[in-house]
Protein backbone atom coordinates (compact mmCIF):
# COMPACT_ATOMS: atom_id res chain seq x y z
CA UNK A 1 0.00 0.00 0.00
CA UNK A 2 0.95 3.72 -0.84
CA UNK A 3 1.73 5.46 2.23
CA UNK A 4 0.37 9.60 1.62
CA UNK A 5 3.45 11.22 3.67
CA UNK A 6 2.56 14.78 4.63
CA UNK A 7 4.77 17.36 4.35
CA UNK A 8 3.72 20.73 5.28
CA UNK A 9 7.62 22.29 4.69
CA UNK A 10 7.70 21.07 1.37
CA UNK A 11 4.21 22.49 0.30
CA UNK A 12 4.87 25.73 1.58
CA UNK A 13 7.62 25.95 -0.70
CA UNK A 14 5.41 24.61 -3.38
CA UNK A 15 2.89 27.20 -3.40
CA UNK A 16 5.71 29.85 -3.46
CA UNK A 17 7.79 28.34 -6.34
CA UNK A 18 5.56 27.07 -8.69
CA UNK A 19 2.92 30.00 -7.65
CA UNK A 20 -0.05 27.72 -8.36
CA UNK A 21 -2.98 29.69 -8.05
CA UNK A 22 -5.34 26.65 -7.49
CA UNK A 23 -3.07 25.77 -4.30
CA UNK A 24 -3.87 29.16 -2.51
CA UNK A 25 -7.29 29.30 -3.72
CA UNK A 26 -8.13 25.83 -2.13
CA UNK A 27 -6.84 27.17 1.26
CA UNK A 28 -8.77 30.42 1.34
CA UNK A 29 -11.61 28.88 0.32
CA UNK A 30 -13.89 29.04 3.37
CA UNK A 31 -16.27 25.99 3.60
CA UNK A 32 -16.07 22.98 1.47
CA UNK A 33 -18.68 20.55 1.34
CA UNK A 34 -20.66 19.17 -1.77
CA UNK A 35 -21.69 22.74 -2.81
CA UNK A 36 -21.89 24.41 0.46
CA UNK A 37 -20.75 28.23 -0.25
CA UNK A 38 -18.57 26.53 -3.19
CA UNK A 39 -19.07 29.78 -5.63
CA UNK A 40 -17.98 33.61 -4.52
CA UNK A 41 -21.37 35.20 -5.69
CA UNK A 42 -23.37 32.46 -3.95
CA UNK A 43 -21.74 32.92 -0.63
CA UNK A 44 -23.97 36.60 -0.41
CA UNK A 45 -27.13 34.22 -0.95
CA UNK A 46 -27.34 31.41 1.67
CA UNK A 47 -31.07 31.22 0.78
CA UNK A 48 -30.62 30.10 -2.80
CA UNK A 49 -27.55 28.43 -2.03
CA UNK A 50 -28.11 24.65 -3.35
CA UNK A 51 -25.67 22.10 -1.20
CA UNK A 52 -26.34 18.63 -2.13
CA UNK A 53 -28.53 16.66 -4.34
CA UNK A 54 -29.88 13.60 -4.12
CA UNK A 55 -31.54 10.80 -7.06
CA UNK A 56 -31.90 7.07 -6.17
CA UNK A 57 -34.57 4.54 -6.82
CA UNK A 58 -36.76 4.33 -3.27
CA UNK A 59 -35.49 2.29 -0.79
CA UNK A 60 -38.72 2.34 1.63
CA UNK A 61 -40.89 -0.79 1.49
CA UNK A 62 -43.30 -0.71 -1.32
CA UNK A 63 -42.18 2.05 -3.40
CA UNK A 64 -39.65 0.16 -5.47
CA UNK A 65 -41.33 1.62 -8.42
CA UNK A 66 -40.67 5.17 -7.57
CA UNK A 67 -37.52 7.89 -7.78
CA UNK A 68 -36.50 9.87 -4.74
CA UNK A 69 -34.97 13.74 -5.55
CA UNK A 70 -33.53 15.94 -2.52
CA UNK A 71 -31.92 19.12 -3.81
CA UNK A 72 -30.70 20.88 -0.24
CA UNK A 73 -30.46 24.63 0.26
CA UNK A 74 -29.35 26.96 2.87
CA UNK A 75 -26.50 25.07 4.15
CA UNK A 76 -24.83 25.57 7.37
CA UNK A 77 -27.95 26.14 9.81
CA UNK A 78 -26.85 26.73 13.38
CA UNK A 79 -30.26 25.56 14.47
CA UNK A 80 -30.82 28.21 17.46
CA UNK A 81 -30.91 30.79 14.70
CA UNK A 82 -33.85 32.99 16.27
CA UNK A 83 -36.60 34.55 16.16
CA UNK A 84 -36.66 34.39 12.03
CA UNK A 85 -35.14 30.71 11.74
CA UNK A 86 -34.65 29.56 8.14
CA UNK A 87 -37.15 30.13 5.90
CA UNK A 88 -37.23 29.83 1.89
CA UNK A 89 -36.45 32.54 -0.43
CA UNK A 90 -39.99 34.00 -1.67
CA UNK A 91 -38.23 36.20 -4.64
CA UNK A 92 -36.91 32.69 -5.71
CA UNK A 93 -37.36 29.92 -8.14
CA UNK A 94 -36.41 26.44 -6.43
CA UNK A 95 -36.14 23.94 -9.42
CA UNK A 96 -35.85 19.99 -10.04
CA UNK A 97 -34.83 19.68 -14.17
CA UNK A 98 -34.75 16.09 -15.59
CA UNK A 99 -33.34 15.19 -18.58
CA UNK A 100 -34.35 11.67 -19.57
CA UNK A 101 -33.13 11.33 -23.61
CA UNK A 102 -29.44 12.58 -22.93
CA UNK A 103 -29.90 15.69 -24.93
CA UNK A 104 -28.56 17.54 -22.16
CA UNK A 105 -31.82 19.86 -22.00
CA UNK A 106 -34.39 19.63 -19.47
CA UNK A 107 -37.53 17.69 -20.95
CA UNK A 108 -39.13 17.65 -17.09
CA UNK A 109 -38.67 20.45 -14.23
CA UNK A 110 -40.42 20.65 -11.00
CA UNK A 111 -40.59 24.57 -9.89
CA UNK A 112 -40.78 25.42 -6.44
CA UNK A 113 -42.25 29.21 -5.24
CA UNK A 114 -42.58 29.60 -1.41
CA UNK A 115 -45.21 32.19 0.26
CA UNK A 116 -45.10 34.10 3.29
CA UNK A 117 -48.40 33.91 5.29
CA UNK A 118 -48.27 36.53 7.91
CA UNK A 119 -50.58 36.52 11.39
CA UNK A 120 -50.15 39.46 12.86
CA UNK A 121 -50.01 38.63 16.51
CA UNK A 122 -50.59 41.32 18.43
CA UNK A 123 -51.19 41.71 22.54
CA UNK A 124 -53.29 43.84 24.56
CA UNK A 125 -50.72 46.05 26.41
CA UNK A 126 -51.97 48.98 28.62
CA UNK A 127 -55.23 49.07 25.89
CA UNK A 128 -53.09 49.33 22.84
CA UNK A 129 -52.74 46.27 20.84
CA UNK A 130 -49.02 45.58 19.94
CA UNK A 131 -47.87 43.39 17.68
CA UNK A 132 -44.98 40.82 18.96
CA UNK A 133 -41.55 40.39 18.04
CA UNK A 134 -41.60 36.52 18.01
CA UNK A 135 -42.25 34.03 15.10
CA UNK A 136 -44.32 31.98 17.95
CA UNK A 137 -46.16 32.86 21.11
CA UNK A 138 -47.01 29.15 21.61
CA UNK A 139 -46.41 25.72 20.85
CA UNK A 140 -46.94 24.79 17.58
CA UNK A 141 -48.09 21.76 15.88
CA UNK A 142 -49.00 18.80 16.69
CA UNK A 143 -50.47 18.48 13.24
CA UNK A 144 -49.79 21.03 9.87
CA UNK A 145 -52.70 23.02 10.53
CA UNK A 146 -52.03 23.72 14.41
CA UNK A 147 -50.97 27.13 13.33
CA UNK A 148 -52.66 29.92 15.56
CA UNK A 149 -49.86 31.00 17.58
CA UNK A 150 -47.07 31.70 14.44
CA UNK A 151 -46.85 34.93 13.33
CA UNK A 152 -45.33 34.04 9.69
CA UNK A 153 -45.23 30.65 8.31
CA UNK A 154 -44.24 29.75 4.55
CA UNK A 155 -46.79 27.84 1.95
CA UNK A 156 -45.41 26.87 -1.51
CA UNK A 157 -46.47 25.98 -5.03
CA UNK A 158 -45.65 23.60 -7.31
CA UNK A 159 -45.57 23.14 -10.91
CA UNK A 160 -44.46 20.31 -13.10
CA UNK A 161 -42.83 22.30 -16.53
CA UNK A 162 -42.71 19.94 -19.88
CA UNK A 163 -39.87 20.96 -21.88
CA UNK A 164 -38.25 24.35 -21.74
CA UNK A 165 -37.72 25.74 -17.98
CA UNK A 166 -39.27 29.21 -19.02
CA UNK A 167 -41.43 29.15 -22.04
CA UNK A 168 -42.59 25.05 -21.55
CA UNK A 169 -46.22 24.05 -20.79
CA UNK A 170 -46.66 24.46 -16.90
CA UNK A 171 -49.26 22.49 -15.17
CA UNK A 172 -49.89 22.61 -11.39
CA UNK A 173 -49.40 19.99 -9.35
CA UNK A 174 -51.95 19.66 -6.70
CA UNK A 175 -52.44 17.62 -3.37
CA UNK A 176 -53.93 14.17 -4.12
CA UNK A 177 -55.97 14.18 -1.05
CA UNK A 178 -58.17 17.47 -1.11
CA UNK A 179 -56.50 19.20 -4.72
CA UNK A 180 -55.35 22.00 -3.04
CA UNK A 181 -52.29 23.93 -5.37
CA UNK A 182 -50.70 25.14 -2.03
CA UNK A 183 -48.34 22.91 0.45
CA UNK A 184 -47.69 24.08 3.59
CA UNK A 185 -43.57 23.89 4.94
CA UNK A 186 -43.34 22.93 8.56
CA UNK A 187 -41.74 25.68 11.10
CA UNK A 188 -38.59 24.99 11.32
CA UNK A 189 -36.96 23.00 14.73
CA UNK A 190 -37.17 25.74 17.14
CA UNK A 191 -36.90 23.50 20.27
CA UNK A 192 -39.16 20.84 22.49
CA UNK A 193 -41.42 23.65 24.08
CA UNK A 194 -42.45 25.17 20.80
CA UNK A 195 -42.83 21.74 18.81
CA UNK A 196 -42.56 18.60 21.33
CA UNK A 197 -42.47 16.22 18.87
CA UNK A 198 -40.66 17.21 15.49
CA UNK A 199 -40.65 14.32 13.91
CA UNK A 200 -44.45 13.25 14.40
CA UNK A 201 -45.15 17.01 13.10
CA UNK A 202 -43.12 17.41 10.24
CA UNK A 203 -44.64 13.97 9.06
CA UNK A 204 -47.72 16.02 8.52
CA UNK A 205 -46.44 18.36 6.37
CA UNK A 206 -45.73 15.13 4.12
CA UNK A 207 -48.28 15.63 0.97
CA UNK A 208 -49.32 12.87 -1.47
CA UNK A 209 -49.40 14.67 -5.06
CA UNK A 210 -50.99 14.44 -8.12
CA UNK A 211 -48.38 14.54 -10.51
CA UNK A 212 -50.17 15.63 -13.98
CA UNK A 213 -50.14 13.03 -16.96
CA UNK A 214 -49.06 10.42 -14.08
CA UNK A 215 -51.51 7.67 -13.10
CA UNK A 216 -49.70 6.92 -9.48
CA UNK A 217 -49.59 9.76 -7.28
CA UNK A 218 -45.64 10.62 -6.04
CA UNK A 219 -45.29 12.71 -2.82
CA UNK A 220 -43.65 16.00 -1.94
CA UNK A 221 -41.92 17.22 1.35
CA UNK A 222 -40.15 21.00 1.60
CA UNK A 223 -38.49 21.44 5.17
CA UNK A 224 -35.77 21.89 7.56
CA UNK A 225 -34.19 18.65 8.00
CA UNK A 226 -30.33 17.75 9.70
CA UNK A 227 -27.19 18.16 7.15
CA UNK A 228 -26.80 15.18 5.04
CA UNK A 229 -23.73 15.57 4.11
CA UNK A 230 -20.28 14.58 5.78
CA UNK A 231 -17.03 15.90 5.52
CA UNK A 232 -13.58 16.62 7.20
CA UNK A 233 -13.86 20.20 6.24
CA UNK A 234 -11.72 22.13 8.14
CA UNK A 235 -8.61 19.69 7.44
CA UNK A 236 -9.23 19.54 3.50
CA UNK A 237 -9.45 23.00 2.99
CA UNK A 238 -6.31 22.97 4.98
CA UNK A 239 -3.99 21.88 2.19
CA UNK A 240 -5.76 18.51 2.92
CA UNK A 241 -4.06 18.90 6.96
CA UNK A 242 -4.91 14.89 7.16
CA UNK A 243 -3.80 11.68 6.41
CA UNK A 244 -5.61 10.50 3.43
CA UNK A 245 -4.67 6.64 3.88
CA UNK A 246 -6.32 6.63 8.10
CA UNK A 247 -9.15 5.35 9.36
CA UNK A 248 -12.31 6.09 6.88
CA UNK A 249 -14.28 7.47 10.11
CA UNK A 250 -10.62 8.57 11.92
CA UNK A 251 -11.93 12.67 11.90
CA UNK A 252 -15.07 14.32 12.77
CA UNK A 253 -17.64 15.02 10.39
CA UNK A 254 -17.24 19.51 11.52
CA UNK A 255 -21.10 20.02 9.85
CA UNK A 256 -22.94 17.65 11.33
CA UNK A 257 -25.73 19.29 13.73
CA UNK A 258 -26.40 21.83 11.35
CA UNK A 259 -29.50 21.78 9.57
CA UNK A 260 -30.48 22.41 5.68
CA UNK A 261 -34.17 22.86 4.00
CA UNK A 262 -34.75 20.20 1.62
CA UNK A 263 -36.74 19.67 -1.36
CA UNK A 264 -38.19 16.50 -1.47
CA UNK A 265 -40.19 14.88 -4.48
CA UNK A 266 -40.90 11.52 -4.99
CA UNK A 267 -42.10 10.30 -8.56
CA UNK A 268 -43.10 7.13 -10.40
CA UNK A 269 -40.23 5.93 -12.44
CA UNK A 270 -42.43 5.81 -15.35
CA UNK A 271 -42.92 9.80 -15.05
CA UNK A 272 -40.00 10.71 -15.15
CA UNK A 273 -38.43 8.37 -18.17
CA UNK A 274 -39.05 8.53 -21.94
CA UNK A 275 -39.56 5.55 -24.14
CA UNK A 276 -37.34 3.03 -23.71
CA UNK A 277 -34.51 5.44 -22.11
CA UNK A 278 -33.92 3.84 -18.65
CA UNK A 279 -30.68 6.68 -17.70
CA UNK A 280 -32.25 9.76 -16.40
CA UNK A 281 -30.41 13.02 -15.69
CA UNK A 282 -31.48 15.44 -13.05
CA UNK A 283 -30.06 18.60 -11.80
CA UNK A 284 -31.27 21.23 -9.36
CA UNK A 285 -31.06 25.03 -10.00
CA UNK A 286 -32.01 28.38 -8.06
CA UNK A 287 -32.43 31.67 -9.61
CA UNK A 288 -33.71 35.18 -8.57
CA UNK A 289 -35.18 38.40 -10.31
CA UNK A 290 -32.16 40.05 -12.10
CA UNK A 291 -33.02 43.38 -10.45
CA UNK A 292 -33.35 44.52 -6.77
CA UNK A 293 -33.67 48.15 -5.25
CA UNK A 294 -33.19 48.34 -1.39
CA UNK A 295 -35.90 50.26 -0.04
CA UNK A 296 -35.09 52.93 2.54
CA UNK A 297 -37.96 53.01 4.20
CA UNK A 298 -39.60 49.82 4.40
CA UNK A 299 -42.80 49.73 6.30
CA UNK A 300 -45.07 47.04 7.38
CA UNK A 301 -47.88 47.54 5.09
CA UNK A 302 -48.30 46.16 1.01
CA UNK A 303 -45.71 47.46 -1.11
CA UNK A 304 -42.83 48.70 1.37
CA UNK A 305 -40.90 45.15 1.25
CA UNK A 306 -37.87 45.95 2.73
CA UNK A 307 -36.71 45.41 -1.50
CA UNK A 308 -38.34 45.65 -4.77
CA UNK A 309 -36.76 42.87 -6.87
CA UNK A 310 -37.94 42.24 -10.64
CA UNK A 311 -36.78 41.39 -14.02
CA UNK A 312 -36.17 37.57 -15.59
CA UNK A 313 -35.31 34.83 -13.22
CA UNK A 314 -31.72 34.49 -13.57
CA UNK A 315 -29.80 31.42 -12.31
CA UNK A 316 -27.61 31.42 -9.43
CA UNK A 317 -27.30 28.02 -8.48
CA UNK A 318 -26.89 25.22 -10.28
CA UNK A 319 -25.78 21.63 -8.58
CA UNK A 320 -25.86 18.06 -10.34
CA UNK A 321 -22.99 15.58 -9.38
CA UNK A 322 -21.16 16.45 -6.19
CA UNK A 323 -18.10 18.52 -5.39
CA UNK A 324 -18.10 19.29 -9.09
CA UNK A 325 -18.49 22.83 -8.65
CA UNK A 326 -16.63 22.89 -5.33
CA UNK A 327 -13.61 21.01 -6.72
CA UNK A 328 -13.45 20.59 -10.70
CA UNK A 329 -14.29 24.13 -11.79
CA UNK A 330 -11.51 27.20 -11.58
CA UNK A 331 -12.38 29.43 -8.89
CA UNK A 332 -12.50 31.89 -11.74
CA UNK A 333 -15.38 29.85 -13.14
CA UNK A 334 -17.66 29.19 -10.19
CA UNK A 335 -19.99 31.74 -10.50
CA UNK A 336 -20.19 31.30 -14.54
CA UNK A 337 -21.04 27.26 -13.74
CA UNK A 338 -23.68 28.52 -11.60
CA UNK A 339 -25.47 30.57 -13.80
CA UNK A 340 -25.00 27.84 -16.73
CA UNK A 341 -26.92 25.38 -18.42
CA UNK A 342 -25.72 21.78 -19.10
CA UNK A 343 -26.22 22.09 -22.79
CA UNK A 344 -23.11 24.81 -22.55
CA UNK A 345 -21.00 22.79 -20.36
CA UNK A 346 -18.47 22.19 -23.43
CA UNK A 347 -16.79 25.55 -21.82
CA UNK A 348 -15.96 24.42 -18.87
CA UNK A 349 -14.34 20.44 -20.33
CA UNK A 350 -10.93 21.12 -19.75
CA UNK A 351 -11.38 21.01 -15.98
CA UNK A 352 -12.75 17.90 -16.20
CA UNK A 353 -10.18 16.41 -19.19
CA UNK A 354 -7.28 17.97 -17.31
CA UNK A 355 -7.86 18.18 -13.73
CA UNK A 356 -6.32 20.13 -11.11
CA UNK A 357 -7.28 18.32 -7.87
CA UNK A 358 -5.25 15.34 -8.27
CA UNK A 359 -2.07 17.61 -9.06
CA UNK A 360 -2.49 19.22 -6.11
CA UNK A 361 -2.52 16.30 -3.98
CA UNK A 362 0.48 15.50 -6.08
CA UNK A 363 2.14 18.38 -4.83
CA UNK A 364 0.62 18.53 -1.33
CA UNK A 365 2.16 14.72 -0.97
CA UNK A 366 5.25 14.74 -2.99
CA UNK A 367 6.72 11.65 -3.73
CA UNK A 368 3.85 9.35 -2.56
CA UNK A 369 0.43 10.63 -3.87
CA UNK A 370 0.28 10.41 -7.93
CA UNK A 371 -2.18 12.07 -10.26
CA UNK A 372 -2.71 9.43 -13.06
CA UNK A 373 -0.96 10.23 -16.46
CA UNK A 374 -3.47 10.05 -18.30
CA UNK A 375 -5.37 13.33 -20.79
CA UNK A 376 -7.47 13.51 -21.62
CA UNK A 377 -9.15 12.17 -18.88
CA UNK A 378 -11.68 9.88 -20.05
CA UNK A 379 -12.42 8.33 -17.40
CA UNK A 380 -13.71 11.45 -15.32
CA UNK A 381 -15.57 12.34 -18.90
CA UNK A 382 -17.54 9.23 -18.10
CA UNK A 383 -18.09 10.13 -14.48
CA UNK A 384 -19.15 13.25 -14.45
CA UNK A 385 -20.60 14.22 -18.08
CA UNK A 386 -21.81 11.32 -19.41
CA UNK A 387 -22.23 8.60 -17.22
CA UNK A 388 -20.23 4.86 -17.40
CA UNK A 389 -20.73 2.79 -19.94
CA UNK A 390 -22.67 -0.26 -19.05
CA UNK A 391 -24.10 1.90 -16.01
CA UNK A 392 -25.65 4.85 -16.16
CA UNK A 393 -24.98 6.36 -19.85
CA UNK A 394 -27.80 7.01 -21.95
CA UNK A 395 -27.62 5.95 -25.32
CA UNK A 396 -27.84 9.22 -27.57
CA UNK A 397 -25.71 11.11 -24.80
CA UNK A 398 -24.74 14.93 -25.02
CA UNK A 399 -21.80 14.99 -22.81
CA UNK A 400 -22.66 17.25 -19.78
CA UNK A 401 -22.43 17.62 -16.16
CA UNK A 402 -25.79 16.22 -14.20
CA UNK A 403 -26.66 13.40 -11.84
CA UNK A 404 -27.27 10.42 -13.82
CA UNK A 405 -29.62 7.25 -12.29
CA UNK A 406 -30.15 4.03 -14.75
CA UNK A 407 -33.54 3.47 -13.18
CA UNK A 408 -33.81 -0.31 -14.01
CA UNK A 409 -31.11 -0.84 -11.16
CA UNK A 410 -32.85 -2.31 -8.34
CA UNK A 411 -32.70 -0.06 -5.04
CA UNK A 412 -30.42 -1.99 -1.73
CA UNK A 413 -32.50 -2.02 1.55
CA UNK A 414 -30.17 0.75 3.63
CA UNK A 415 -28.50 -2.23 5.37
CA UNK A 416 -27.11 -3.83 2.74
CA UNK A 417 -25.94 -0.45 0.97
CA UNK A 418 -22.44 0.04 0.44
CA UNK A 419 -21.82 3.55 0.82
CA UNK A 420 -18.94 3.64 -1.71
CA UNK A 421 -21.78 3.12 -4.21
CA UNK A 422 -20.20 1.45 -7.42
CA UNK A 423 -16.73 1.51 -6.45
CA UNK A 424 -17.57 -0.99 -3.74
CA UNK A 425 -19.69 -3.39 -5.91
CA UNK A 426 -22.83 -1.90 -5.27
CA UNK A 427 -24.42 -0.20 -8.66
CA UNK A 428 -27.36 1.02 -7.13
CA UNK A 429 -25.63 3.80 -5.62
CA UNK A 430 -23.61 6.60 -6.89
CA UNK A 431 -22.22 7.03 -8.95
CA UNK A 432 -25.31 5.69 -10.60
CA UNK A 433 -27.60 8.49 -8.97
CA UNK A 434 -26.60 9.71 -5.41
CA UNK A 435 -28.46 8.10 -2.24
CA UNK A 436 -27.73 9.76 1.01
CA UNK A 437 -25.25 7.10 2.48
CA UNK A 438 -23.43 7.36 -0.44
CA UNK A 439 -19.68 8.76 0.82
CA UNK A 440 -19.18 10.78 -2.09
CA UNK A 441 -16.12 12.34 -0.66
CA UNK A 442 -14.17 9.40 -0.39
CA UNK A 443 -15.42 7.74 -3.81
CA UNK A 444 -14.78 11.11 -5.59
CA UNK A 445 -11.10 11.23 -4.13
CA UNK A 446 -10.03 7.40 -5.26
CA UNK A 447 -11.84 8.46 -8.79
CA UNK A 448 -9.90 11.44 -8.98
CA UNK A 449 -6.63 9.68 -8.15
CA UNK A 450 -7.53 6.68 -10.71
CA UNK A 451 -9.96 4.69 -9.08
CA UNK A 452 -11.54 3.93 -12.51
CA UNK A 453 -8.36 3.34 -14.32
CA UNK A 454 -7.26 -0.37 -15.21
CA UNK A 455 -3.48 0.49 -15.77
CA UNK A 456 -1.72 0.77 -12.56
CA UNK A 457 1.33 2.52 -14.29
CA UNK A 458 -0.78 5.41 -15.64
CA UNK A 459 -2.62 5.55 -12.45
CA UNK A 460 -0.49 4.29 -9.62
CA UNK A 461 -2.54 5.02 -6.49
CA UNK A 462 -5.70 3.84 -8.14
CA UNK A 463 -6.12 1.33 -5.32
CA UNK A 464 -5.55 3.60 -2.79
CA UNK A 465 -8.18 3.63 -0.24
CA UNK A 466 -7.85 7.65 0.21
CA UNK A 467 -10.44 8.84 2.76
CA UNK A 468 -11.54 11.96 4.35
CA UNK A 469 -11.95 10.52 7.64
CA UNK A 470 -15.43 11.39 7.89
CA UNK A 471 -17.96 8.84 6.96
CA UNK A 472 -21.35 8.28 6.69
CA UNK A 473 -23.83 4.90 5.39
CA UNK A 474 -27.32 4.51 4.73
CA UNK A 475 -28.34 3.43 7.76
CA UNK A 476 -27.81 6.62 10.07
CA UNK A 477 -30.70 7.66 7.90
CA UNK A 478 -34.53 6.80 7.39
CA UNK A 479 -35.88 4.04 5.80
CA UNK A 480 -39.24 6.09 4.48
CA UNK A 481 -39.62 9.46 2.56
CA UNK A 482 -38.21 11.83 2.88
CA UNK A 483 -35.10 9.95 4.32
CA UNK A 484 -33.06 13.03 5.31
CA UNK A 485 -33.21 13.14 9.27
CA UNK A 486 -35.33 15.42 11.37
CA UNK A 487 -33.19 18.99 11.63
CA UNK A 488 -31.27 19.56 15.15
CA UNK A 489 -33.63 21.42 17.52
CA UNK A 490 -32.58 24.89 18.59
CA UNK A 491 -33.39 24.01 22.40
CA UNK A 492 -33.99 20.60 24.16
CA UNK A 493 -35.22 21.12 27.45
CA UNK B 1 -32.91 62.30 8.04
CA UNK B 2 -35.02 61.23 5.47
CA UNK B 3 -33.07 62.38 2.88
CA UNK B 4 -29.90 61.50 4.44
CA UNK B 5 -31.35 58.01 4.45
CA UNK B 6 -32.47 58.24 0.16
CA UNK B 7 -28.45 59.03 -0.52
CA UNK B 8 -27.86 56.24 1.56
CA UNK B 9 -29.77 53.64 -0.57
CA UNK B 10 -28.94 55.45 -3.94
CA UNK B 11 -25.26 54.12 -2.94
CA UNK B 12 -26.44 50.88 -1.43
CA UNK B 13 -28.68 50.13 -4.55
CA UNK B 14 -25.47 49.95 -6.86
CA UNK B 15 -24.80 46.82 -4.88
CA UNK B 16 -28.07 45.06 -4.54
CA UNK B 17 -27.99 45.03 -8.43
CA UNK B 18 -27.73 41.54 -9.51
CA UNK B 19 -25.13 41.44 -12.23
CA UNK B 20 -25.46 38.44 -13.66
CA UNK B 21 -24.59 37.26 -16.99
CA UNK B 22 -26.72 34.31 -18.40
CA UNK B 23 -28.35 34.37 -21.89
CA UNK B 24 -30.80 36.37 -23.91
CA UNK B 25 -30.22 39.77 -25.67
CA UNK B 26 -30.33 43.50 -24.34
CA UNK B 27 -33.90 44.54 -23.56
CA UNK B 28 -35.37 47.70 -24.98
CA UNK B 29 -35.93 48.79 -21.34
CA UNK B 30 -32.45 50.40 -21.30
CA UNK B 31 -31.70 53.94 -21.95
CA UNK B 32 -29.24 55.15 -23.67
CA UNK B 33 -26.87 58.04 -22.22
CA UNK B 34 -25.16 58.13 -25.64
CA UNK B 35 -24.13 55.72 -28.00
CA UNK B 36 -21.91 53.99 -25.52
CA UNK B 37 -23.32 54.18 -22.38
CA UNK B 38 -26.25 53.05 -20.29
CA UNK B 39 -27.80 54.96 -17.96
CA UNK B 40 -27.80 52.48 -14.69
CA UNK B 41 -30.86 53.62 -12.97
CA UNK B 42 -33.43 54.15 -15.76
CA UNK B 43 -31.86 50.48 -16.81
CA UNK B 44 -32.48 48.52 -13.28
CA UNK B 45 -35.86 50.05 -13.35
CA UNK B 46 -36.93 49.20 -16.80
CA UNK B 47 -35.78 45.32 -15.97
CA UNK B 48 -37.98 45.31 -13.05
CA UNK B 49 -41.34 47.24 -15.03
CA UNK B 50 -40.93 45.53 -18.07
CA UNK B 51 -38.20 41.94 -17.80
CA UNK B 52 -40.26 40.58 -14.57
CA UNK B 53 -41.97 37.73 -16.24
CA UNK B 54 -41.46 34.22 -15.72
CA UNK B 55 -40.85 33.54 -19.46
CA UNK B 56 -38.41 36.08 -19.88
CA UNK B 57 -34.80 35.87 -20.54
CA UNK B 58 -32.19 37.75 -18.36
CA UNK B 59 -30.94 40.61 -19.71
CA UNK B 60 -27.15 39.66 -20.90
CA UNK B 61 -25.41 42.99 -19.57
CA UNK B 62 -21.55 42.11 -20.64
CA UNK B 63 -21.66 44.45 -23.38
CA UNK B 64 -22.88 47.32 -21.54
CA UNK B 65 -21.37 50.40 -20.39
CA UNK B 66 -23.18 51.49 -17.38
CA UNK B 67 -23.28 55.59 -16.37
CA UNK B 68 -23.78 55.72 -13.09
CA UNK B 69 -24.23 59.69 -12.64
CA UNK B 70 -27.07 60.17 -15.43
CA UNK B 71 -30.16 61.22 -14.36
CA UNK B 72 -31.98 64.25 -13.06
CA UNK B 73 -28.51 65.30 -11.16
CA UNK B 74 -25.68 64.41 -13.31
CA UNK B 75 -22.45 63.69 -11.63
CA UNK B 76 -23.34 63.52 -7.69
CA UNK B 77 -25.16 59.86 -8.27
CA UNK B 78 -27.16 60.88 -5.80
CA UNK B 79 -30.82 60.93 -7.33
CA UNK B 80 -32.88 60.61 -4.67
CA UNK B 81 -36.09 60.49 -7.01
CA UNK B 82 -34.58 57.49 -9.51
CA UNK B 83 -36.52 54.54 -7.94
CA UNK B 84 -39.49 56.62 -7.33
CA UNK B 85 -41.51 54.78 -9.77
CA UNK B 86 -41.31 51.44 -8.57
CA UNK B 87 -40.97 52.28 -4.32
Amino acid sequence: MTIFHHKKNLIAATITTLALGGISTLATTTALASSHREAPFITSMPKVDGSDFYMFRSYETDRENFITLVANYYPLQVAYGGPNYFDMETDALYQIHIDNNGDAVEDITYSFRFQNVVNDLQLNIGSEQVSVPLKNIGPIGPGATDTDNVYVRQTYTLDQILGDRRTGGSTAVVNAVNGSSTFRKPMDNIGNKSISNYSDYAKTHIYNMTVPGCASAGKVFVGQRDESFAVNLGEIFDLVNTNPLGPVDGKSNVIAGTNVLSIALEVPITCLTQGSEDVIGAWTTASIRQASVINPFPGAGNNKAAAVKGGAWTQVSRLGMPLVNELVIGLKDKDSFNASEPMHDGQFATYVTNPTFPMLLEILFEGTAVAPNLYPRTDLVETFLTGLTDLNKPANVVGSEMLRLNTSIDAKPAATQNNLGALGADTSGFPNGRRPGDDVVDIVLRVAMGALIPDATIAPNRTAPLTDGATLDATEFSNEFPYLRIPTAGAIN
Amino acid sequence: MKNMMKIKYVSLFVASVLLSACGGSNSNSTTSVDDDRTDFNSFVVGLIQNQTLDTAEPVDINNLVFEFDAGSNPGDNEDETAFDAIL
